[in-house]
């Protein structure tokens, strides 16, 4: 195994872990935390992916924005020593749930013939910007629509819970 | 330009490693040095000499999730801008419309928190 | 270069971050004593070594003999990440920056982004700070920190955006070159401003240190913490200042480039010049509420930032 592979391995093998300790741990707080460590090992991958745009971006977003999102809700509902499981009304109907999914996301990437990775792009960036202003400029719009719609609805939910 | 993805990886691994590895080993080292008389006292939550009066962890306001959520929204928006940037010089009128659309479609957003009340503080 | 030797380079050069960080640390603090001295009238420390220079020596060492009294029911996971959180990010993001245009630790292809996206991290260790302290009011302070650091962080990206559009590349060395002999100040004054000032909000100092306010909460998120853990805290402050300073510097006055100085001397120059203005700022205004800041954030320099996105978009064309 050359350096990539073996820093990808690593990478996913930190991912697991902590995605595992998140799984199974009884305290939310540091299931967040283990959730922040395994997005961020994620990132990782996807930079070594040639895809170094987006690896920024996951740190941007998911670990600079959810995670701290996560946090806001944990704290300020005061529920950390709760287990996290403490709120779920059918445990049973969930894990089955749980499960189904799992085994088939694990079926379908099992059973995918991927292609051989090619070499690594010449300009990607520049790639991605030309692309979501020619070919995938509908995608691109949308996405700002889509983004307006998400506000308007998460608004209205947290305002619907306060009243 | 910079070199391959993988050498900025690694090179970043070893930046993060001597970062974080030096404020640790520096406490583990100094901690030998340092003195260590727990007492009940010193392990009080400071408030201005009182007994702590204040209990922590009980449900707070809901404001500050709100900001959190609208922040997510704004952030995946930016991003997307700064897809855009770099190729926009070569775009033409074109693009700048296109781009000015998406910038539009961010401020009918903003608009409709602001108009909601979603933006005010307490 | 082979891989293991990039590796080296890495720890090399992170040490050297950590180090530099640290004496800039010093430096710093007494700068900022001495100024706010002169700027009220007095003549700050004076004592340890000549004219006081050895002083924030002095500070560390006891900092770091001092007892580390950890609050009993802190979650103690959570209250050892926080300051490593904080701390950590905010010299990581140092990696990216030109100290002169060759010389720079690493030139990464979205080098600005992720100046911008490392210390995203930080405001995880805040609130794991606030929380683990097991104190309302250290709490508060974290929320508090947090929530104006993702207010602000917003309307500053969009700044940095209008710098990218002109620049036409995500590399800060390709920033620096891009600018010539023409520094983004010049024809981005507006997105010069909102950055500086956002810049000012997302490392906490005056106007928006509410946060740490001493007068406020006690000292906010960072109430229980002692010794060589709290400097952690103020580490990562100082490197913040620096780390905005020098990435204005870059965007916006031209980096490492002017007649005569080798690129480094200029390039600290101008960022020095920045960090005076801070400190300056600082010892002269009074500090906003906190609700007068996430006003301030949303309402102001939002708008702002994205009209102004559409003005540098006009300017790019008319430069072009």
């Amino acid at each position: 195994m050359d350096t990539q592979e073996v820093l990808f391995v690593a990478f996913g093998g930190v991912a697991v872990l902590g995605a595992l300790y998140a799984v199974a741990t009884r305290s939310l707080l540091r299931a967040i935390v283990a959730l922040g460590a395994f997005l961020t090992a994620i990132a990782g991958e996807f930079y070594l992916l040639a895809a170094d745009f987006i690896a920024v971006v996951q740190i941007f977003v998911y670990v600079g924005g959810i995670v701290v999102l996560m946090l806001f809700a944990l704290m300020l509902s005061a529920s950390g020593k709760r287990h996290p499981l403490a709120a779920v009304d059918r445990p049973a109907l969930g894990a089955v749930l749980a499960y189904a999914v799992g085994a088939g996301l694990l079926w379908a990437t099992w059973s995918t013939e991927l292609p051989a990775a090619g070499p690594d792009p010449a300009d990607a960036l520049g790639s991605l910007g030309r692309a979501l202003l020619g070919a995938q400029l509908w995608p691109f719009e949308l996405i700002g629509l889509i983004l307006l719609a998400s506000v308007i609805a998460a608004l209205s939910i947290v305002r619907g819970e306060r009243q | 330009m910079s070199g391959t993805y993988l050498s900025d990886v690694v090179f970043l691994l070893g930046f993060a490693l001597a970062v974080v590895v030096i404020p640790v080993v520096t406490l583990l080292v100094f901690g030998l040095l340092r003195p260590h008389n727990p007492e009940a006292l010193k392990a009080e939550a400071y408030e201005s000499g009182m007994p702590q009066a204040s209990i922590p962890r009980r449900p707070f306001h809901m404001a500050y999730y709100n900001f959190a959520l609208v922040f997510i929204v704004f952030e995946v928006e930016t991003l997307l801008l700064f897809a855009v940037a770099p190729v926009l010089k070569d775009a033409g009128w074109l693009g700048l419309g296109e781009v000015a659309a998406f910038v539009a479609l961010v401020a009918l957003s903003l608009a409709y928190a602001w108009r909601k009340g979603a933006l005010v503080w307490r | 270069m082979s891989l293991p030797w990039t590796f080296a380079l890495g720890l090399l050069l992170g040490a050297v971050a950590f180090t530099m960080v640290g004496a800039l640390t010093a430096v710093l603090v007494l700068a900022e004593r001495k100024v706010s001295a002169r700027i009220q009238m007095r003549v700050g420390p004076m004592h340890t070594g000549p004219h006081g220079m050895l002083q924030t020596i002095a500070d560390m060492v006891k900092l770091v003999m001092k007892e580390d009294v950890r609050p009993a029911r802190a979650d103690a996971v959570a209250f050892r990440l926080g300051p490593l959180l904080v701390a950590v990010p905010a010299i990581l993001s140092l990696a990216v920056v030109p100290f002169g245009a060759p010389l720079v630790m690493r030139d990464l292809n979205v080098g600005v982004l992720y100046f911008l996206a490392v210390p995203g991290v930080t405001v995880v260790g805040l609130l794991l700070a606030g929380w683990a302290s097991y104190d309302n009011y250290s709490f508060l302070g974290g929320l508090r920190s947090s929530a104006q650091f993702i207010s602000y962080e917003i309307p500053r990206s969009l700044a940095v955006v209008t710098v990218v559009m002109l620049a036409g590349s995500l590399s800060t060395v390709d920033v620096v070159e891009a600018q010539g002999r023409v520094p983004y100040v010049l024809l981005l004054p507006l997105s010069f401003f909102i950055y500086a000032i956002t810049s000012l909000a997302e490392v906490n100092r005056v106007p928006f240190d509410i946060p740490e306010a001493e007068s406020e909460l006690v000292a906010g998120y960072h109430t229980e913490y002692s010794g060589f853990r709290w400097a952690l805290f103020f580490l990562a402050e100082y490197a913040g200042l620096f780390a905005a300073s020098a990435f204005g510097a870059v965007l916006f006055l031209g980096g490492g480039s002017g007649p005569l100085l080798p690129p480094v001397v200029w390039l600290l120059l101008k960022t020095g010049a920045l960090v005076f203005v801070s400190m300056w700022i600082r010892f002269t205004l009074p500090r906003f509420r906190a609700d007068q800041l996430m006003r301030l954030a949303w309402r102001v320099f939002l708008p702002l930032a994205l009209v102004n996105l559409v003005v540098a978009a006009l300017v790019m064309r008319a430069v072009a």
